[in-house]
């Protein structure tokens, strides 16, 4: 049970009472929720920066809060990572001496660690900037950094993509979700968007109103969801295999009957692929063209998102794709119809799973 | 309506320009009224080196007990809010709306000879009143609230996420209020302190009731203008005037720089080219 995080905490916040009780083994759990849901609080009280009114909080052999018998260690003794949405960098300090901060080891100088660390996060060539200049994908990059130079034992990660445009946050997303993987810490992550941490996280808890309301791996949630809260949150497809590469493409084998699908990325081995609805197009009879995926079958459900169509298709696979509601109608979508779903190589976004990452995988990181 | 509109403007400046003259005038007055070298010959006379050493030296120590009393103090009032704490805010401000004079005998009442702790600080051999210590403890008096307000306001603006981020990368308390606490508030601190000195520096009234006018040992600069200017001696109060003078807009002037360069960097944080320069880590 070393390294595993336990929690239970109770507290009343101004507009709500947060009451949940989860653990975390050597994965990156997402706490996913509308804003006002409680999640930073859980992130405040697994931190120490807030002080629960019940709970009891285990880290690996620690205890780091048993309000029973009194005790709340500070923050500075937790040894745990925080990163905040915008990466609450020392404006004051260099990028080196952010990192060379929470450096508490000793025998060799923090600026030496900091620097390996610069090195091993590829942003050597940051070590004299002064946060303010960073870009929002550098600034996540280094608070990363920071947070890992301290030698944390869980981390805890607040809204770590929203502050990013669309761009950016698929890069951010690819290097964190390789990050986590390679640091093998427990870790919380919190965020509003379902879609931003559907390839980030291990497993994905939903919280709602100050409790977690359903608890799973991210394509349990989307596949099974107990509720239209937790329905409403997802709405990415998200499909797991084994990576090949294919000539410039990487094939996707999903275990399904040797059902394959293509990628313009480059994974090898244990992948996510995530594609999202927007992206797949439907037809009711295969189309020719530059599309390389293909899923076929009979449309499930049809409902209404704003002036668009989220169509679920009954494929092998499901699938779920977003029409305009003009195209839906041309089409005479309606459940049953035989529909094709297509979408572009470029349209499948992998996603190392592979829990730990060997050496070599880290000589071609930017 | 554009005939008004322009009336208006002329009417706004108008206010404008006789309050800056009413200022100026007097202030040039000092200059002119007295011929530069005689104001240079008074200034070499030993009353007034005497005054100005006093002065520095009274003013400079008020300022260090200030700093170090009222930064972690203010650190406390701009970061926390707990029960009582407007209240402890409330009563640092209070020797800003109090007449100096009523420091000054509020102090004698307080630790002078027959005071309330007068008496027992007499039984262990101290005594205040009349000494250069009754002098810096009026100017810590009256001149405190002007770094305080700065300083709780400095402190409160500072971002909770760049506290509790280095509480959580293993720096306590202490080292957060000192490594990331203190730097990012530096500007603001950095001009309560000039203000504070500059009214420590014209304090007059707590120090001539509290602390006496004693050449050489209590009388500072302001009250040397004064024993001057009371022994018919115009030229020499002028002179000692011309210093304060000068000491004071300066102050004033580095304000609002420091103030000024700490918003002009906030937008464009330009340093990267200076420190790259050096020769750093990496």
């Amino acid at each position: 049970m070393d390294g595993v995080l336990q929690l239970e905490i109770r507290h009343r916040l101004t507009r709500l009472a947060l009451d949940l009780q989860t653990s975390v083994e050597r994965e990156t759990l997402a706490l996913v929720g509308p804003s006002g849901a409680g999640k930073t609080s859980v992130l405040r009280a697994v931190a120490g920066l807030l002080s629960p009114d019940e709970g009891r909080i285990v880290l690996g052999d620690r205890i780091l809060l048993d309000t029973a018998r009194g005790l709340d260690l500070s923050p500075e003794l937790r040894h745990v990572g925080l990163l905040f949405q915008e990466g609450a960098l020392f404006p004051h300090m260099t990028v080196a001496a952010n990192v060379a901060y929470g450096v508490r080891r000793r025998g060799r100088p923090g600026s030496a660690i900091a620097i390996d660390i610069l090195e091993r996060f590829g942003i050597a060539h940051l070590a004299r900037t002064r946060p303010p200049r960073l870009s929002g994908g550098e600034r996540q990059r280094v608070a990363l950094a920071r947070a890992v130079a301290s030698d944390p034992q869980v981390l805890l990660l607040g809204e770590p993509l929203s502050a990013l445009d669309t761009v950016t946050k698929g890069q951010v997303a690819a290097e964190l979700a390789r990050r986590l993987a390679d640091l093998r810490l427990p870790s919380i992550l919190v965020s509003h968007d379902f879609q931003d941490v559907v390839g980030l996280a291990t497993r994905v808890a939903v919280l709602e109103g100050g409790r977690i309301v359903q608890e799973g791996a991210p394509a349990e949630l989307l596949q099974a969801p107990t509720s239209p809260f937790v329905a409403a949150l997802a709405g990415v497809n998200y499909f797991t295999g084994t990576g090949r590469r294919r000539g410039h493409l990487t094939e996707v084998e999903l275990g399904r009957a040797g059902r394959t699908i293509l990628s313009t990325d480059r994974f090898e081995g244990s992948v996510a692929a995530v594609v999202y609805p927007w992206e797949v197009s439907v037809s009711r009879t295969r189309p020719e063209g530059s599309a390389l995926n293909t899923l076929s079958g009979p449309v499930e459900r049809v409902t209404v998102v704003g002036n668009r169509l989220r169509v679920t298709i009954g494929s092998d696979p499901p699938i779920v794709a977003e029409v305009t509601e003009e195209s839906g109608r041309h089409l005479g979508l309606g459940p049953g119809a035989a529909v094709v779903a297509t979408w572009k190589a470029t349209g499948t976004r992998l996603m190392d799973r592979t829990q730990s990452a060997p050496e070599s995988s880290r000589a071609g990181e930017p | 309506m554009r005939r008004s509109d322009r009336l208006v403007a002329v009417a706004f400046g108008l206010a404008a320009t006789l309050l800056v003259a009413f200022v100026l005038l007097p202030i040039a007055a000092v200059f002119v009224r007295v011929p530069p070298a005689t104001l240079l010959s008074q200034l070499r006379s030993k009353g007034a080196l005497d005054a100005l050493a006093v002065s520095l030296k009274t003013t400079t120590i008020a300022l260090a007990l200030i700093l170090f009393l009222g930064t972690p103090a203010a650190y406390l009032l701009g970061t926390r809010s707990f029960r009582g704490s407007i209240a402890l805010e409330t009563i640092l401000e209070v020797p800003l709306v109090l007449p100096p004079a009523v420091a000054g005998i509020a102090l004698l009442a307080a630790f002078g000879r027959g005071g309330l702790l007068g008496r027992p600080l007499r039984a262990m051999g101290i005594e205040v009143g009349f000494t250069q210590a009754a002098v810096v403890m009026a100017l810590i008096f009256v001149a405190m609230p002007f770094y305080v307000r700065q300083a709780v306001a400095a402190f409160g603006s500072v971002d909770r996420q760049m506290l509790a981020a280095s509480r959580t990368l293993g720096a306590g308390q202490g080292e957060t209020f000192v490594r990331v606490a203190v730097p990012l508030a530096a500007k603001g601190l950095g001009a309560g302190a000039a203000l504070a000195f500059a009214r420590a520096l014209g304090e007059f009234g707590a120090t001539i009731m509290f602390a006496g006018n004693l050449p050489g040992s209590t009388q500072t600069l302001p009250l040397a203008i004064y024993a001057q200017y009371s022994a018919d001696n115009l030229p020499g109060a002028l002179a000692l005037a011309a210093l304060l003078v000068a000491v004071s807009v300066g102050l004033l002037v580095g304000v609002k720089l420091i103030l000024r360069a700490g918003r002009a960097d906030k937008e464009r944080a330009g340093w990267t080219a200076f420190s790259s320069s050096r020769s750093g880590i990496a």
